[in-house]
């Protein structure tokens, strides 16, 4: 065999393998136009092969002729094959764009349906089906406007469309009923569909289910009501402006103060239409201060004026007004009424003054009293004691030179007896009115005194108050414990005054049938140092409680020395402190006596 | 030296050429055929074929007519290779499947 033959007897073996091939696995794969087409060219490369290979043991014209027309064919052939794979190709891509477009039609996230020229719906997608609960079987065919709750205005908006008398890009709210039978809002957007001549063929309309923005529309509107009703029903003024200081928003109580039947007349207007001209201009530099700082005006007390020209004072606070990105687009105000405060805060300092006044005035009269009144009773004092001598000369007298019968018996009771007692009535009364007056004046004087405030150390000034009274306490048997005491503002000496009133009545007040123990502690409690005295003494009984720091007041005026004005001096310091003094006590128990001073 | 010259040699390589025109200007959509090289490979050395059976009119006539020969029984073994991969394995068709 020639050796060039052995190729054509591959090319017929190879051929003929492939065609076998290819009808063994005809269902596998490519159109069966393009494998028809493909069987083709195997049969004649086969037969090409075949031919060349016997070409080589039978030289014929006849077999050279047919050689040569196959030969030419399988060129040719190749064309036509690639054409029919180009086509099959074609066909498979236009299938996958018409997959595709189903797939994006049905997947769309707003429903779509095809309606022919009479109304009828011929495509309708998978979302659509979904949304009205149908199938595609119970929907296709039919009128769309069965699918609708109003289905006259349907049918007749569809006339329309289909008439062409609806411009394009027109969107509709309807209500279509789903197969559940509830409602469904839908928005329809409508595009017509026109044949190759431009004749109207039919309209494809888009359904957006719009029930959550229905809803969302119905809670906005819920939310602005109970707003608008809330702000209206406000007695202060709420309002809104923008940057230019124009009302946006305000209520009823700002409508009626600036004279304006409803909110709405303020709306575009800003305080230069309504107030005097001063007055507006200052509103108008705080909103610009805020709405250009950022930085809120909050409780601004101003004056204002009502529609009716009456003056009024308010209470303003405002905060700017930020869009969704931050940036500044107006401010909100809320106006508070607060002339009756106003007044009451004005009339109050008006008392103030007139009771400082007055109070300066007491403690003059006190002053005075106290001072010019000793004068009058020293010389009561004097002359008491001047005729209490000369009283007992004149006895003396008539002892040595008259002689007792000489002398009657009422001269001689009234000598030895009525004049020594009234004498003593009056220097005893005199001596009393003179230690009432000194208290007095002390208090007085007291009050006239500097407060010069300063860090005190406690510990040392409760120590000295103790060493200075040690003598009393030995006195008394009894025992001073201090514990650390923390520091706090006043004078020294008249924060040093009131813990030695205080000690000296715990010491004059002691239990005899018990040793005396006197324990100082203190604790720190909202900037206020409370100091404590406490005592195992004969407690208050508690019908004295409250009285103990009034003047001149006694517990025991019969058994203990005392003016009664040691506690009244204490609460009079402490009130220059801005202090307190207060007492807990339990008859027979013991006294606590709280003072409280500012912290350091 | 005497040329020899077939005509249905020279229509075959025309064709031939006007297919591979056809083939480069749908190379893209060809692509989407499976293992579309080895086809259009076989195309090509079938070509060279065509070629060579003009050529050897002129010059060294065996050897160009053994490898003319060579390359339709290398092109027919490239398409037979294609039926193979397309038909003859991998997976069913999707109506086979189904």
């Amino acid at each position: 065999m020639h050796p060039v033959a052995v190729f054509d007897i591959i090319t017929f073996l190879a051929s003929l393998a492939a065609l076998i091939v290819l009808l063994k696995g005809w269902k596998r794969a490519l159109e069966p136009k393009a494998k028809l087409v493909f069987t083709g060219l195997l049969v004649f490369t086969m037969c090409y092969g075949f031919s060349l290979f016997v070409e080589w043991t039978w030289q014929t014209k006849v077999l050279d002729r047919i050689e040569d027309i196959i030969g030419a064919l399988v060129p040719m052939w190749w064309a036509f094959v690639i054409y029919a794979f180009l086509a099959g190709i074609a066909e498979e891509e236009l299938r996958e764009r018409e997959a595709r477009f189903q797939e994006l039609f049905d997947e769309a996230p707003v429903g779509y349906h095809e309606l022919d020229t009479e109304g009828r719906i011929m495509r309708v997608n998978r979302t659509e089906l979904d949304m009205l609960g149908y199938t595609a079987e119970e929907m296709l065919g039919k009128p769309v406007w069965e699918f609708s709750v109003d289905k006259e205005k349907s049918r007749d908006t569809v006339a329309d469309k289909l008439a062409g008398d609806i411009p394009p890009g027109r969107v509709f709210e309807r209500t279509l009923r789903r197969k559940d039978g509830n409602t469904l809002p839908v928005l329809v957007g409508v595009r017509l569909l026109r044949d190759k001549a431009g004749r109207i063929s039919g309209i494809r309309s888009a359904i957006q289910n719009i029930t959550e923005r229905k809803r969302a529309e119905e809670s906005l509107a819920e939310e602005r009501s109970l707003l608008r009703t809330l702000i209206d029903n406000m007695p202060d003024n709420i309002f809104v402006k923008d940057i230019e200081s124009r009302f946006v928003v305000a209520n009823i109580a700002v409508a009626h103060f600036m004279g304006a039947t409803t909110p709405d007349e303020l709306l575009g207007k800003t305080d230069f239409d309504f107030y005097p001209q001063e007055l507006a201009a200052r509103y108008y530099a705080d909103d610009q201060k805020v709405i250009q700082s950022g930085q809120p005006l909050v409780s601004r007390e101003e004056p204002a004026v009502d529609a009716a020209g009456s003056r009024k004072w308010y209470s303003t606070t405002k905060v700017p007004l930020r869009d969704s990105r931050g940036k500044i687009v107006g401010l909100v105000g809320i106006s508070r009424d607060i002339t009756a405060r106003k007044l009451a805060e004005e009339d109050s300092e008006r008392l103030m003054q007139t009771l400082a006044l007055k109070n300066e005035e007491l403690e003059s009269v006190l002053y005075v009293t106290s001072h010019d009144l000793r004068a009058p009773l020293v010389n009561i004092q004097g002359f008491s004691h001047e005729l209490s001598r000369s009283c007992d000369l004149i006895c003396s007298a008539l002892r040595d030179k008259v002689p007792a019968a000489d002398v009657g018996e009422k001269v001689r009771t009234a000598l030895n007896k009525d004049v020594p007692e009234a004498l003593g009535f009056i220097m005893t009364s005199a001596k009393r009115m003179d230690s009432l007056l000194s208290g007095l004046l002390r208090l007085s004087r007291l009050g006239q005194a500097a407060v010069n405030i300063e860090p005190l150390d406690m510990n040392a000034m409760l120590t000295d108050v103790t060493k200075s009274m040690e003598y009393q306490v030995k006195e008394a048997g009894a025992t001073v414990d201090i514990e650390s005491l923390p520091p706090c503002l006043g004078d020294a000496s008249q924060i040093n005054q009131v813990f030695s009133n205080i000690l000296d009545n715990a010491l004059k007040y002691l239990d005899e049938s018990r040793p005396g123990v006197i324990r100082i502690y203190a604790k720190v409690e909202d900037g206020q140092s409370i100091y404590c005295v406490e005592d195992n003494g004969a407690g208050i009984a508690p019908e004295h409680q409250s009285k103990i720091f009034e003047i001149f007041h006694r517990l025991e005026p019969d058994k203990k020395s005392g003016e009664g004005l040691g506690l009244t001096i204490v609460r009079h310091i402490l009130d220059r402190h801005n202090g307190k003094v207060w007492a807990e006590s339990e008859l027979g128990k013991g006294s606590k006596f709280f003072v409280s001073l500012p912290s350091v | 030296m005497i040329y020899e010259i077939f005509e249905n040699e020279v229509v075959m390589l025309l064709i031939g050429v006007g297919v591979l025109i056809f083939i480069l200007g749908s190379r893209p959509r060809l692509k989407r055929l499976p293992a579309s090289k080895i086809l259009i490979v076989g195309f090509y050395v079938l070509l060279v074929g065509w070629v060579l059976t003009v050529l050897e009119g002129f010059f060294c006539e065996r050897l160009l007519d053994y490898l003319e020969h060579m390359c339709y029984a290398v092109s027919s073994v490239l398409v037979a290779i294609w039926c193979w991969k397309v038909f003859g394995s991998g997976p069913p068709s999707r109506k086979e499947a189904l």
